[in-house]
Protein backbone atom coordinates (compact mmCIF):
# COMPACT_ATOMS: atom_id res chain seq x y z
CA UNK A 1 0.00 0.00 0.00
CA UNK A 2 1.47 3.41 -1.01
CA UNK A 3 -0.21 5.20 2.59
CA UNK A 4 2.64 3.28 4.47
CA UNK A 5 4.88 6.07 2.98
CA UNK A 6 6.49 8.01 6.45
CA UNK A 7 4.96 10.95 6.12
CA UNK A 8 4.23 13.66 8.70
CA UNK A 9 0.67 12.92 10.25
CA UNK A 10 -1.12 16.47 10.77
CA UNK A 11 -3.81 15.21 13.45
CA UNK A 12 -3.20 12.75 16.44
CA UNK A 13 -6.69 13.36 18.23
CA UNK A 14 -8.21 10.34 18.53
CA UNK A 15 -7.79 6.63 16.90
CA UNK A 16 -10.01 4.92 14.26
CA UNK A 17 -10.68 1.48 12.91
CA UNK A 18 -9.86 1.03 9.62
CA UNK A 19 -10.40 -2.24 7.42
CA UNK A 20 -8.08 -3.01 4.88
CA UNK A 21 -7.38 -6.14 2.15
CA UNK A 22 -4.41 -8.13 1.33
CA UNK A 23 -4.72 -10.86 -0.75
CA UNK A 24 -2.58 -13.08 1.14
CA UNK A 25 -3.98 -11.96 4.66
CA UNK A 26 -7.78 -11.57 3.39
CA UNK A 27 -9.30 -8.73 5.15
CA UNK A 28 -7.93 -7.37 8.30
CA UNK A 29 -8.81 -4.47 11.15
CA UNK A 30 -6.66 -2.09 12.67
CA UNK A 31 -7.02 0.80 15.35
CA UNK A 32 -4.67 3.81 14.36
CA UNK A 33 -4.48 7.20 13.49
CA UNK A 34 -6.15 8.26 10.05
CA UNK A 35 -3.59 7.59 6.92
CA UNK A 36 -1.08 10.70 6.10
CA UNK A 37 -2.53 11.07 2.82
CA UNK A 38 -6.34 11.29 4.01
CA UNK A 39 -4.87 13.97 6.65
CA UNK A 40 -3.78 16.31 3.89
CA UNK A 41 -7.41 16.09 2.19
CA UNK A 42 -8.98 16.45 5.60
CA UNK A 43 -6.51 19.74 6.15
CA UNK A 44 -7.35 20.88 2.18
CA UNK A 45 -10.88 21.24 3.65
CA UNK A 46 -9.72 23.48 6.88
CA UNK A 47 -7.50 25.18 4.58
CA UNK A 48 -10.56 26.39 2.23
CA UNK A 49 -12.48 27.67 5.21
CA UNK A 50 -9.79 29.74 6.24
CA UNK A 51 -8.92 31.29 3.12
CA UNK A 52 -12.62 31.68 2.82
CA UNK A 53 -12.59 33.30 5.77
CA UNK A 54 -9.82 35.65 4.83
CA UNK A 55 -11.80 37.28 1.75
CA UNK A 56 -14.76 37.92 3.98
CA UNK A 57 -12.65 39.95 6.53
CA UNK A 58 -11.30 41.82 3.74
CA UNK A 59 -14.64 42.75 2.39
CA UNK A 60 -15.48 43.64 6.01
CA UNK A 61 -12.63 46.00 6.31
CA UNK A 62 -13.51 47.54 3.01
CA UNK A 63 -16.77 48.26 4.47
CA UNK A 64 -18.66 45.93 1.79
CA UNK A 65 -20.27 43.45 4.96
CA UNK A 66 -21.12 43.27 8.06
CA UNK A 67 -19.47 41.17 11.21
CA UNK A 68 -22.77 39.01 10.45
CA UNK A 69 -20.90 37.84 7.56
CA UNK A 70 -17.82 37.02 9.32
CA UNK A 71 -19.44 34.64 11.70
CA UNK A 72 -21.31 32.84 9.55
CA UNK A 73 -18.63 32.01 7.59
CA UNK A 74 -16.18 31.53 10.65
CA UNK A 75 -18.72 28.72 11.86
CA UNK A 76 -19.17 27.40 7.98
CA UNK A 77 -22.82 28.35 7.47
CA UNK A 78 -25.21 29.51 4.52
CA UNK A 79 -28.27 31.80 4.52
CA UNK A 80 -29.95 28.46 4.79
CA UNK A 81 -28.41 26.97 7.73
CA UNK A 82 -28.45 30.52 9.64
CA UNK A 83 -31.80 30.81 8.68
CA UNK A 84 -32.92 27.88 10.18
CA UNK A 85 -30.71 28.48 13.25
CA UNK A 86 -31.78 31.81 14.34
CA UNK A 87 -35.63 31.68 12.59
CA UNK A 88 -34.58 34.95 10.67
CA UNK A 89 -35.93 34.83 7.02
CA UNK A 90 -33.13 34.75 4.45
CA UNK A 91 -33.56 38.17 3.09
CA UNK A 92 -33.70 39.65 6.37
CA UNK A 93 -30.34 37.94 6.87
CA UNK A 94 -29.25 39.40 3.91
CA UNK A 95 -29.90 42.81 5.13
CA UNK A 96 -28.16 42.43 8.40
CA UNK A 97 -25.20 41.52 6.01
CA UNK A 98 -24.86 45.51 5.45
CA UNK A 99 -22.96 46.82 7.36
CA UNK A 100 -25.41 50.19 7.69
CA UNK A 101 -28.25 47.93 8.59
CA UNK A 102 -26.00 45.84 10.96
CA UNK A 103 -25.45 49.24 13.00
CA UNK A 104 -28.92 49.71 13.44
CA UNK A 105 -29.73 46.57 14.92
CA UNK A 106 -31.93 46.75 17.97
CA UNK A 107 -30.08 44.41 21.09
CA UNK A 108 -33.27 41.66 20.91
CA UNK A 109 -31.51 41.06 17.57
CA UNK A 110 -28.55 40.92 18.05
CA UNK A 111 -28.70 38.57 21.05
CA UNK A 112 -29.97 35.96 18.39
CA UNK A 113 -26.77 36.00 16.80
CA UNK A 114 -24.80 36.02 19.84
CA UNK A 115 -26.47 32.75 20.95
CA UNK A 116 -26.56 30.99 17.46
CA UNK A 117 -22.77 31.65 16.99
CA UNK A 118 -21.97 31.33 21.23
CA UNK A 119 -20.14 34.77 21.46
CA UNK A 120 -20.60 37.75 23.33
CA UNK A 121 -22.33 41.15 21.69
CA UNK A 122 -18.72 42.81 21.79
CA UNK A 123 -17.49 39.70 20.02
CA UNK A 124 -19.84 40.34 17.42
CA UNK A 125 -19.38 43.73 16.84
CA UNK A 126 -15.65 43.85 16.86
CA UNK A 127 -14.68 40.52 15.17
CA UNK A 128 -11.06 39.64 15.58
CA UNK A 129 -10.82 39.69 11.31
CA UNK A 130 -7.71 37.80 9.54
CA UNK B 1 -28.75 7.14 37.99
CA UNK B 2 -28.34 4.59 35.29
CA UNK B 3 -25.63 3.13 33.55
CA UNK B 4 -26.24 -0.12 31.14
CA UNK B 5 -23.72 -3.04 30.95
CA UNK B 6 -23.22 -1.81 27.50
CA UNK B 7 -20.02 -2.89 25.33
CA UNK B 8 -18.05 0.47 23.27
CA UNK B 9 -16.72 -1.22 20.69
CA UNK B 10 -15.52 0.78 17.91
CA UNK B 11 -16.48 0.16 14.44
CA UNK B 12 -15.68 1.41 10.56
CA UNK B 13 -19.09 2.66 10.50
CA UNK B 14 -21.05 4.36 12.79
CA UNK B 15 -24.60 3.75 11.34
CA UNK B 16 -23.45 -0.35 10.98
CA UNK B 17 -21.56 0.02 14.18
CA UNK B 18 -24.42 1.65 16.29
CA UNK B 19 -26.74 -0.92 14.90
CA UNK B 20 -24.31 -3.96 15.28
CA UNK B 21 -24.00 -2.75 19.12
CA UNK B 22 -27.11 -2.47 20.11
CA UNK B 23 -28.37 -5.71 18.84
CA UNK B 24 -25.04 -7.21 20.44
CA UNK B 25 -26.71 -5.99 23.90
CA UNK B 26 -29.73 -7.51 23.40
CA UNK B 27 -27.74 -11.00 23.08
CA UNK B 28 -27.58 -10.86 19.19
CA UNK B 29 -24.37 -11.28 17.98
CA UNK B 30 -23.89 -9.95 14.60
CA UNK B 31 -20.77 -8.54 13.21
CA UNK B 32 -20.65 -5.10 11.96
CA UNK B 33 -19.81 -6.14 8.03
CA UNK B 34 -22.80 -8.19 8.79
CA UNK B 35 -25.01 -5.19 9.36
CA UNK B 36 -23.74 -3.19 6.76
CA UNK B 37 -24.33 -5.87 4.01
CA UNK B 38 -27.79 -7.49 5.32
CA UNK B 39 -28.50 -3.21 5.44
CA UNK B 40 -27.20 -3.08 1.57
CA UNK B 41 -25.44 -0.12 2.82
CA UNK B 42 -23.29 -0.07 0.19
CA UNK B 43 -24.16 2.39 -3.12
CA UNK B 44 -22.99 5.26 -4.98
CA UNK B 45 -24.35 8.37 -6.20
CA UNK B 46 -23.37 11.71 -7.79
CA UNK B 47 -24.87 14.45 -7.98
CA UNK B 48 -23.44 17.91 -8.80
CA UNK B 49 -26.96 19.79 -8.78
CA UNK B 50 -26.96 19.47 -4.73
CA UNK B 51 -23.91 21.36 -3.33
CA UNK B 52 -22.48 20.57 0.01
CA UNK B 53 -19.91 23.01 1.13
CA UNK B 54 -19.44 24.20 -1.79
CA UNK B 55 -18.68 21.36 -3.93
CA UNK B 56 -21.12 18.77 -5.79
CA UNK B 57 -22.54 15.61 -3.22
CA UNK B 58 -20.67 12.45 -4.12
CA UNK B 59 -22.29 9.53 -1.85
CA UNK B 60 -20.27 6.12 -1.36
CA UNK B 61 -23.29 4.53 1.03
CA UNK B 62 -26.93 4.64 1.16
CA UNK B 63 -29.22 7.40 2.93
CA UNK B 64 -28.69 7.21 6.61
CA UNK B 65 -31.21 5.17 8.70
CA UNK B 66 -31.56 2.81 5.96
CA UNK B 67 -29.11 0.31 7.56
CA UNK B 68 -30.37 -0.10 10.55
CA UNK B 69 -34.13 0.10 9.58
CA UNK B 70 -33.68 -2.47 6.76
CA UNK B 71 -31.06 -4.90 8.75
CA UNK B 72 -33.71 -4.97 11.71
CA UNK B 73 -36.57 -5.11 8.95
CA UNK B 74 -35.41 -8.07 7.25
CA UNK B 75 -34.02 -10.32 10.90
CA UNK B 76 -37.86 -9.63 12.43
CA UNK B 77 -36.90 -7.73 14.86
CA UNK B 78 -38.82 -5.23 16.08
CA UNK B 79 -37.43 -1.41 16.91
CA UNK B 80 -38.94 2.07 17.76
CA UNK B 81 -38.42 5.08 15.98
CA UNK B 82 -39.58 8.92 16.87
CA UNK B 83 -38.59 12.05 15.67
CA UNK B 84 -39.74 15.08 17.30
CA UNK B 85 -40.29 18.92 16.78
CA UNK B 86 -40.08 19.69 20.26
CA UNK B 87 -36.46 19.30 21.78
CA UNK B 88 -37.81 19.16 25.64
CA UNK B 89 -39.79 16.41 24.87
CA UNK B 90 -37.43 14.82 22.89
CA UNK B 91 -34.98 14.61 26.03
CA UNK B 92 -37.97 13.31 28.14
CA UNK B 93 -38.52 10.22 26.16
CA UNK B 94 -34.78 9.53 25.69
CA UNK B 95 -35.03 9.51 29.50
CA UNK B 96 -38.11 7.42 29.66
CA UNK B 97 -36.86 4.67 27.62
CA UNK B 98 -33.10 4.62 29.64
CA UNK B 99 -35.22 4.17 32.45
CA UNK B 100 -36.66 0.79 30.90
CA UNK B 101 -33.17 -0.17 30.70
CA UNK B 102 -32.35 0.15 27.13
CA UNK B 103 -29.65 1.70 25.13
CA UNK B 104 -30.77 4.02 22.71
CA UNK B 105 -29.60 5.12 19.46
CA UNK B 106 -29.51 8.85 18.06
CA UNK B 107 -28.87 10.75 14.92
CA UNK B 108 -27.19 13.73 15.73
CA UNK B 109 -25.18 16.46 13.87
CA UNK B 110 -21.07 16.63 14.48
CA UNK B 111 -20.53 20.66 14.60
CA UNK B 112 -21.50 21.05 17.73
CA UNK B 113 -20.25 17.78 19.40
CA UNK B 114 -18.18 18.34 22.27
CA UNK B 115 -16.39 15.28 22.70
CA UNK B 116 -15.57 14.71 18.49
CA UNK B 117 -11.88 14.98 17.20
CA UNK B 118 -12.02 19.07 16.28
CA UNK B 119 -10.47 17.90 12.46
CA UNK B 120 -14.10 16.37 12.02
CA UNK B 121 -16.34 18.96 13.40
CA UNK B 122 -17.92 20.40 10.30
CA UNK B 123 -21.64 20.39 9.60
CA UNK B 124 -22.49 16.96 9.15
CA UNK B 125 -25.87 15.64 10.13
CA UNK B 126 -25.82 12.30 9.62
CA UNK B 127 -23.88 11.02 12.86
CA UNK B 128 -25.16 8.33 15.45
CA UNK B 129 -23.95 7.15 18.57
CA UNK B 130 -25.68 5.33 21.16
CA UNK B 131 -27.04 6.73 25.10
CA UNK B 132 -26.30 4.25 27.65
CA UNK B 133 -27.04 5.76 30.73
CA UNK B 134 -26.95 9.09 32.50
CA UNK B 135 -24.79 9.84 35.60
CA UNK B 136 -24.38 13.14 37.51
CA UNK B 137 -26.71 15.01 35.38
CA UNK B 138 -24.77 13.66 32.30
CA UNK B 139 -25.43 11.48 29.84
CA UNK B 140 -22.87 8.12 28.94
CA UNK B 141 -22.52 7.71 25.15
CA UNK B 142 -20.77 5.17 23.43
CA UNK B 143 -19.52 6.77 19.48
CA UNK B 144 -17.88 4.05 17.56
CA UNK B 145 -15.44 7.05 16.12
CA UNK B 146 -14.12 7.59 19.46
CA UNK B 147 -11.92 5.29 21.39
CA UNK B 148 -13.12 5.74 24.52
CA UNK B 149 -16.13 5.87 26.23
CA UNK B 150 -17.64 9.58 26.62
CA UNK B 151 -20.18 11.80 28.32
CA UNK B 152 -22.47 14.71 27.36
CA UNK B 153 -24.86 17.50 29.08
CA UNK B 154 -27.90 17.96 28.32
CA UNK B 155 -27.72 21.15 27.03
CA UNK B 156 -24.99 20.10 24.23
CA UNK B 157 -26.98 16.70 23.21
CA UNK B 158 -30.48 18.63 23.17
CA UNK B 159 -28.34 20.78 20.59
CA UNK B 160 -26.80 18.15 18.50
CA UNK B 161 -29.73 16.29 17.96
CA UNK B 162 -31.62 19.51 16.62
CA UNK B 163 -29.02 20.46 14.47
CA UNK B 164 -30.10 22.30 11.38
CA UNK B 165 -29.23 22.24 7.66
CA UNK B 166 -29.04 19.23 5.44
CA UNK B 167 -30.28 15.98 6.97
CA UNK B 168 -31.45 17.32 9.81
CA UNK B 169 -31.54 14.61 12.60
CA UNK B 170 -34.62 16.50 14.39
CA UNK B 171 -34.54 14.58 17.18
CA UNK B 172 -34.28 11.52 15.41
CA UNK B 173 -33.86 8.44 18.23
CA UNK B 174 -34.39 4.34 17.55
CA UNK B 175 -33.93 1.29 19.25
CA UNK B 176 -34.48 -2.44 19.49
CA UNK B 177 -37.41 -3.25 21.21
CA UNK B 178 -37.36 -6.78 21.01
CA UNK B 179 -34.58 -9.37 19.26
CA UNK B 180 -35.29 -13.05 18.80
CA UNK B 181 -31.95 -15.34 20.14
CA UNK B 182 -31.47 -16.35 16.97
CA UNK B 183 -32.15 -15.52 14.02
CA UNK B 184 -31.36 -16.91 10.06
CA UNK B 185 -29.49 -14.99 8.29
CA UNK B 186 -29.19 -16.36 5.29
CA UNK B 187 -32.52 -15.23 3.30
CA UNK B 188 -31.53 -11.77 4.86
CA UNK B 189 -28.14 -12.11 2.88
CA UNK B 190 -29.67 -12.64 -0.05
CA UNK B 191 -31.96 -10.02 0.04
CA UNK B 192 -29.32 -7.37 1.30
CA UNK B 193 -26.64 -8.64 -1.86
CA UNK B 194 -29.51 -8.37 -4.21
CA UNK B 195 -30.57 -5.21 -3.30
CA UNK B 196 -27.16 -3.85 -3.39
CA UNK B 197 -26.30 -5.65 -6.79
CA UNK B 198 -29.21 -3.98 -7.88
CA UNK B 199 -28.67 -0.43 -6.74
CA UNK B 200 -25.11 -0.57 -7.96
CA UNK B 201 -25.71 -2.18 -11.64
CA UNK B 202 -29.51 -2.42 -12.13
CA UNK B 203 -30.82 1.13 -12.06
CA UNK B 204 -31.45 3.02 -15.44
CA UNK B 205 -30.04 5.93 -14.13
CA UNK B 206 -27.01 7.73 -15.24
CA UNK B 207 -25.69 9.40 -11.93
CA UNK B 208 -26.18 6.21 -9.67
CA UNK B 209 -24.27 2.76 -9.70
CA UNK B 210 -21.60 1.99 -11.73
CA UNK B 211 -22.55 4.31 -13.63
CA UNK B 212 -22.60 7.11 -11.70
CA UNK B 213 -18.58 6.46 -11.25
CA UNK B 214 -18.54 6.34 -14.91
CA UNK B 215 -19.85 9.56 -15.50
CA UNK B 216 -17.87 11.34 -12.50
CA UNK B 217 -14.51 10.13 -14.27
CA UNK B 218 -15.82 11.73 -17.54
CA UNK B 219 -16.34 14.58 -15.49
CA UNK B 220 -13.39 14.86 -13.79
CA UNK B 221 -11.03 14.92 -16.44
CA UNK B 222 -12.70 18.30 -17.40
CA UNK B 223 -12.51 20.04 -14.30
CA UNK B 224 -8.98 21.56 -14.44
CA UNK B 225 -9.93 23.08 -17.48
CA UNK B 226 -13.68 24.32 -16.55
CA UNK B 227 -12.80 25.26 -13.12
CA UNK B 228 -9.58 26.05 -12.89
CA UNK B 229 -6.48 24.15 -10.53
CA UNK B 230 -8.07 25.70 -7.35
CA UNK B 231 -11.56 24.68 -7.75
CA UNK B 232 -10.79 21.35 -9.39
CA UNK B 233 -8.23 20.51 -6.32
CA UNK B 234 -11.09 20.98 -3.94
CA UNK B 235 -13.61 19.30 -5.70
CA UNK B 236 -11.58 16.53 -6.08
CA UNK B 237 -10.71 16.70 -2.18
CA UNK B 238 -14.11 16.67 -1.63
CA UNK B 239 -15.10 13.89 -3.75
CA UNK B 240 -12.11 11.82 -1.11
CA UNK B 241 -13.55 13.61 1.70
CA UNK B 242 -16.66 11.74 1.41
CA UNK B 243 -14.55 8.49 0.12
CA UNK B 244 -12.18 8.26 3.20
CA UNK B 245 -13.00 10.49 5.68
CA UNK B 246 -14.23 9.16 9.00
CA UNK B 247 -16.86 6.55 9.05
CA UNK B 248 -16.44 5.16 5.73
CA UNK B 249 -14.17 2.04 7.32
CA UNK B 250 -12.01 3.57 4.45
CA UNK B 251 -12.03 3.07 0.26
CA UNK B 252 -15.94 4.57 0.27
CA UNK B 253 -16.95 1.11 2.39
CA UNK B 254 -15.82 -1.21 -0.28
CA UNK B 255 -13.01 -2.70 2.12
CA UNK B 256 -16.12 -3.45 4.69
CA UNK B 257 -18.24 -5.00 2.21
CA UNK B 258 -15.67 -7.03 1.06
CA UNK B 259 -15.28 -8.52 4.75
CA UNK B 260 -18.86 -8.85 4.51
CA UNK B 261 -18.96 -11.19 1.34
CA UNK B 262 -16.44 -12.93 2.88
CA UNK B 263 -18.69 -13.69 5.98
CA UNK B 264 -21.59 -13.87 3.66
CA UNK B 265 -19.52 -16.67 1.82
CA UNK B 266 -18.94 -18.65 4.71
CA UNK B 267 -22.75 -18.89 6.13
CA UNK B 268 -24.27 -19.65 3.06
CA UNK B 269 -21.23 -21.50 2.17
CA UNK B 270 -20.91 -20.45 -1.11
CA UNK B 271 -17.45 -20.61 -1.97
CA UNK B 272 -18.16 -18.59 -5.23
CA UNK B 273 -19.13 -15.75 -2.90
CA UNK B 274 -15.79 -15.30 -1.52
CA UNK B 275 -14.19 -15.14 -4.73
CA UNK B 276 -15.80 -12.37 -5.16
CA UNK B 277 -14.86 -10.98 -1.51
CA UNK B 278 -11.41 -11.07 -3.08
CA UNK B 279 -12.01 -9.15 -5.66
CA UNK B 280 -13.92 -6.73 -3.90
CA UNK B 281 -11.07 -6.29 -1.92
CA UNK B 282 -8.76 -5.09 -5.14
CA UNK B 283 -11.30 -2.99 -5.89
CA UNK B 284 -11.18 -1.81 -2.64
CA UNK B 285 -6.83 -1.16 -2.95
CA UNK B 286 -7.50 0.44 -6.38
CA UNK B 287 -10.21 2.84 -4.68
CA UNK B 288 -7.49 3.67 -2.00
CA UNK B 289 -4.81 4.14 -4.74
CA UNK B 290 -7.20 6.77 -6.55
CA UNK B 291 -7.67 8.28 -3.22
CA UNK B 292 -3.72 8.45 -2.45
CA UNK B 293 -2.82 10.09 -5.79
CA UNK B 294 -5.66 12.20 -5.54
CA UNK B 295 -4.29 13.70 -2.55
CA UNK B 296 -0.77 13.79 -3.70
CA UNK B 297 -2.87 16.35 -6.54
CA UNK B 298 -4.93 18.36 -3.44
CA UNK B 299 -1.16 18.69 -2.22
CA UNK B 300 0.19 20.39 -5.28
CA UNK B 301 2.65 17.45 -5.37
CA UNK B 302 1.22 15.23 -8.13
CA UNK B 303 4.23 14.21 -11.13
CA UNK B 304 2.76 15.35 -14.38
CA UNK B 305 1.64 11.29 -15.22
CA UNK B 306 -0.77 11.75 -12.15
CA UNK B 307 -3.05 13.97 -13.64
CA UNK B 308 -6.66 14.65 -13.50
CA UNK B 309 -6.77 12.37 -16.56
CA UNK B 310 -5.43 9.82 -14.97
CA UNK B 311 -7.86 9.58 -11.89
CA UNK B 312 -10.45 9.48 -14.04
CA UNK B 313 -8.85 6.43 -15.82
CA UNK B 314 -8.53 4.65 -12.27
CA UNK B 315 -12.02 5.81 -11.68
CA UNK B 316 -13.28 3.80 -15.14
CA UNK B 317 -11.30 1.26 -13.66
CA UNK B 318 -13.33 1.05 -10.65
CA UNK B 319 -16.45 0.87 -12.24
CA UNK B 320 -15.25 -1.87 -14.52
CA UNK B 321 -14.43 -3.95 -11.31
CA UNK B 322 -17.90 -3.18 -9.78
CA UNK B 323 -19.68 -3.64 -12.54
CA UNK B 324 -18.50 -7.37 -13.07
CA UNK B 325 -18.26 -7.60 -9.35
CA UNK B 326 -22.38 -6.91 -9.24
CA UNK B 327 -23.12 -8.45 -12.42
CA UNK B 328 -22.14 -11.89 -11.10
CA UNK B 329 -23.74 -11.02 -7.23
CA UNK B 330 -26.82 -10.00 -9.46
CA UNK B 331 -27.13 -13.78 -9.89
CA UNK B 332 -26.85 -15.17 -6.23
CA UNK B 333 -29.68 -17.33 -5.30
Amino acid sequence: MPNKEQEELIYRNNRELHYSFDPQKGYTRKVDYQYAGNQIIIQQGWDVVESRLKDVSEKIRQGKLSPVAFYMEKNQMELPMLSDYTGFMRWRIKRHLKPGVFSRLKPGTLSKYTSVFDISVNELLNPQLI
Amino acid sequence: MIELNYEHRQAGHCESGVTSNMLNYHKLSISEPMVFGIGAGLFFSYLPFLKMQHAPVTSFRVWPGMIFDRTTKVLGIKTKIYRFKNPIKSMNKLDEVLAQGLPVGLQVGTYHLPFFPPEYRMHYNMHNMVVYGKKNDRYLISDTVVEERVDISYEDLMRVRFAKGTFAPRGRMYYPLAVPSTVDLKPAIIKGIRKTANNMVGVPFPLIGTKGIRYLANQMRKWPEKLGEEKASYYLGQVLRMEEEIGTAGAGFRFIYGAFLDEAGIVLKQDWIREVALEMGEAANHWRKFSYLGSRNCKKRAKPEESYDMLGDMLMECAGKEEKIFRRLARIR
